[in-house]
C-alpha cells in the first residue's frame, strides 16, 4: 500500500469514527463531549508543543538537537489548522460540557464572582484569539526558518511569551473550568510543558535518524529528560501545595482523582511518566542507542495520552474510573485525522528540506 | 619494583604517540598514562577502558542523601517532636519530598566530587613525574607516554626494549 493510499484509508476510518461519535453524541452529548475533549487535549499537545519547542530551540542557542528534529516538528506544527476545525464540536457543545454554562450550577456562589470571565461570548472569543495566535506563530516560524535571512530570534522571544499566555488561557478554559471552583496558577505551565514533551517525543519517534550520531542522540535524550523532570516537578508542586493548604477550593480538583478508581491512573503516571523514563534516561548508553531512545519517546507519548485522560475525564466522571466506546471512537477519529495530515506534511517537509537544506 | 614510578617516553608528534600507545596496549600493558599539550582525539580510547566507579558512587551518595533525609524528617516529625498542624498526619510524606530531593542532589554531587578527588589522589603538592627534567615539555610540545611501574607486565628490561622499537625521542625512568 502506498503512503498516500494509507493516509486515505486512515482518514476514511477516522471520519467514520467521528461520524460514530456524532451518532453517539446525539443521544448523550455530555458523556461523548468529555471523551472528545480528552482526545482533543492530547492531540493538540504535539502540534502546539512543536511550535513552542522550535522557538525554545532558537532562543537556546540553535543546538544540533533542534536541527535534527526540525522536520518532524515543523510537520507537527502544520496540523494546527486541522485542530482549529476539530475544536468546533467543543465550542458548539460547550453548553453541554462545561458546568458553568449550565443553568443549574451546584456551587453557584463561586460562579457568580467568575461570570466576568466564565461567560459564553468571552469564552468563544478567547478560543478564537488563541487559535489565531497559534496559527500565526506556526506560520511565521515556518516562513522564517525557510528564509535564510529570516529574523527569528525576536520572533521566537515574542512568540514564547504569547505561547505561554495563550496555552494558559486554553488550559484554564478547556480543562480547568470543568471544575469551576478550582484554581491553580501553575496549571497552564504544566499543560504547556506536557505539550513540549509530547512534541519532542513525537519528533524522536518519527525521526529519520540517518545522520544522527550517538552524541546527538545523547543530547536529544537529555532534552527528553529535562522535559520529564520539568513536567514532574510542576505537577508535583501543584499537588503538594494543594495537599499542604488542604482547602476545599483546591482539593476539589484532586478528590475525584485520588479518592476513586482514577487513583490507579495517577499511580501509572508516577511510574511511567516519571520513574521509568527518568531512570532510563540517566544512562548514557540508553540515550545514545537508537532503539532505546525511540522506545522511551513512545512511552512518553503514551504517558501524555494517559495524562490527557487524567486531566479531563475525572472532572466529568467523578464516581470512578470509567472508559466507554465514545472514548475509543473519539481517540480513533481525532487521532486518525491528525496522523494522516501529519504524515502528509512530514513527507512534504522532508522533501522540501532535502531539496534546499 | 617500587624503585621507580615508571618509564617515561617522549614522542615528537601526535601520530607517533597514538601509534606507540596502541602498540603498547597490544603488547599487553594496561597501566598507561599519556600527557599532551592539548586534547588529542582518540587518545582516551587508545589508552583503553578505565574502571569508572564514579557513577556508582554518585548513585549511592544520592540514595544515602535521599533516604537519609526522609528518615530524618520522619524521625523528627513522628518520634522526636510530633506537632499537630491543622490535623495533618505526623508523617507528611508529600511535604518530605522536596527536602529529600535537594539532599539527594547535594549528596550525589558531593560523592562525585570527593570520589573524583580521592580517586585521582588529589590534592597533592608534588608528583613523581616532576622529577623528570623534560616533563615540562608536556605543556609545550612534548607528547609523553608513561608506563607505570605497578603494571603487571612491568619489567624494566622488557619495557625498555618494547619502547625502543617505537622510536621515541627520549626515554627515562622516573624516580618515585
Amino acid at each position: 500500500m502506498s503512503a498516500s493510499r494509507r493516509r486515505q484509508v486512515v482518514a476514511l476510518i477516522a471520519t467514520l469514527a467521528l461520524l460514530g461519535c456524532l451518532a453517539l453524541g446525539w443521544g448523550a452529548p455530555p458523556s461523548l463531549l468529555a471523551s472528545y475533549l480528552a482526545a482533543y487535549v492530547f492531540f493538540l499537545g504535539p502540534a502546539l508543543g512543536s511550535v513552542g519547542l522550535l522557538m525554545v530551540h532558537r532562543l537556546a542557542g540553535n543546538g544540533d538537537w533542534g536541527r535534527e528534529l526540525r522536520v518532524p516538528l515543523l510537520a507537527a506544527g502544520r496540523v494546527l489548522p486541522l485542530l482549529a476545525i476539530l475544536l468546533l464540536p467543543i465550542l458548539i457543545g460547550a453548553a453541554q460540557l462545561f458546568p458553568w454554562m449550565q443553568a443549574s450550577v451546584p456551587d453557584a456562589p463561586h460562579i457568580a464572582q467568575q461570570r466576568w470571565y466564565l461567560n459564553r461570548p468571552f469564552f468563544l472569543l478567547r478560543a478564537a484569539l488563541c487559535f489565531a495566535a497559534w496559527l500565526w506563530l506556526a506560520h511565521g516560524l515556518r516562513r522564517r526558518l525557510r528564509d535564510p535571512a529570516g529574523e527569528l530570534t525576536r520572533f521566537a522571544a515574542t512568540g514564547l511569551i504569547v505561547y505561554l499566555i495563550t496555552v494558559s488561557v486554553a488550559a484554564v478554559d478547556w480543562i480547568m473550568s470543568l471544575v469551576p471552583a478550582w484554581h491553580s496558577s501553575v496549571f497552564g505551565l504544566i499543560v504547556g510543558t506536557g505539550q513540549l514533551l509530547a512534541a519532542a517525543a513525537l519528533a524522536v519517534c518519527c525521526h529519520a535518524d540517518g545522520g544522527a550520531t550517538p552524541r546527538r542522540r545523547g543530547d536529544i535524550g537529555s532534552i527528553l529528560l529535562v522535559l520529564v523532570l520539568a513536567w514532574s516537578y510542576l505537577a508535583f508542586m501543584d499537588y503538594l501545595t494543594v495537599w499542604i493548604a488542604d482547602l476545599p477550593t483546591e482539593t476539589v480538583w484532586y478528590l475525584p482523582r485520588l479518592r476513586t478508581g482514577w487513583r490507579w491512573l495517577g499511580a501509572w503516571l508516577v511510574v511511567f511518566h516519571l520513574l521509568v523514563p527518568f531512570a532510563l534516561l540517566l544512562s548514557r548508553r540508553v540515550k545514545q542507542d537508537r532503539r532505546w531512545l525511540r522506545a522511551i519517546a513512545g512511552l512518553l507519548l503514551l504517558a501524555q495520552a494517559v495524562y490527557a485522560l487524567w486531566l479531563v475525564l475525572p472532572s466529568l466522571r467523578p464516581h470512578g474510573f470509567a472508559l466507554n466506546w465514545g472514548d475509543a471512537l473519539a481517540w480513533l477519529g481525532i487521532g486518525g485525522l491528525c496522523w494522516a495530515l501529519f504524515d502528509l506534511r512530514l513527507a512534504q517537509e522532508r522533501a522540501a528540506w532535502e531539496a534546499a537544506p | 619494583m617500587s624503585a621507580s614510578h615508571g618509564c617515561l617516553a617522549q614522542f615528537s608528534s601526535v601520530p607517533a604517540l597514538l601509534a606507540a600507545v596502541r602498540q603498547l596496549r597490544m603488547d599487553g600493558y594496561t597501566r598507561l598514562e599519556a600527557y599532551t599539550p592539548f586534547a588529542v582525539e582518540g587518545l582516551a580510547e587508545a589508552l583503553g577502558p578505565v574502571r569508572d566507579r564514579i557513577p556508582l558512587l554518585m548513585l549511592l551518595g544520592g540514595l544515602l542523601g535521599g533516604v537519609g533525609t526522609l528518615a530524618l524528617q520522619w524521625y523528627a516529625a513522628v518520634i522526636d517532636y510530633p506537632v499537630d498542624v491543622g490535623g495533618r498526619p505526623d508523617a507528611s510524606w508529600p511535604a518530605f519530598i522536596p527536602a529529600a530531593l535537594e539532599m539527594t542532589i547535594l549528596c550525589a554531587a558531593l560523592a562525585g566530587v570527593v570520589g573524583m578527588l580521592v580517586g585521582n589522589g588529589l590534592p597533592r603538592l608534588n608528583h613523581p613525574l616532576f622529577n623528570s627534567e623534560r616533563f615540562e615539555a608536556a605543556s609545550r610540545d612534548g607528547f609523553f607516554v608513561l608506563l607505570r611501574a605497578d603494571d603487571p607486565r612491568y619489567e624494566i628490561d622488557r619495557v625498555l626494549h618494547d619502547i625502543e622499537v617505537l622510536d621515541p625521542v627520549h626515554v627515562e625512568q622516573v624516580l618515585p
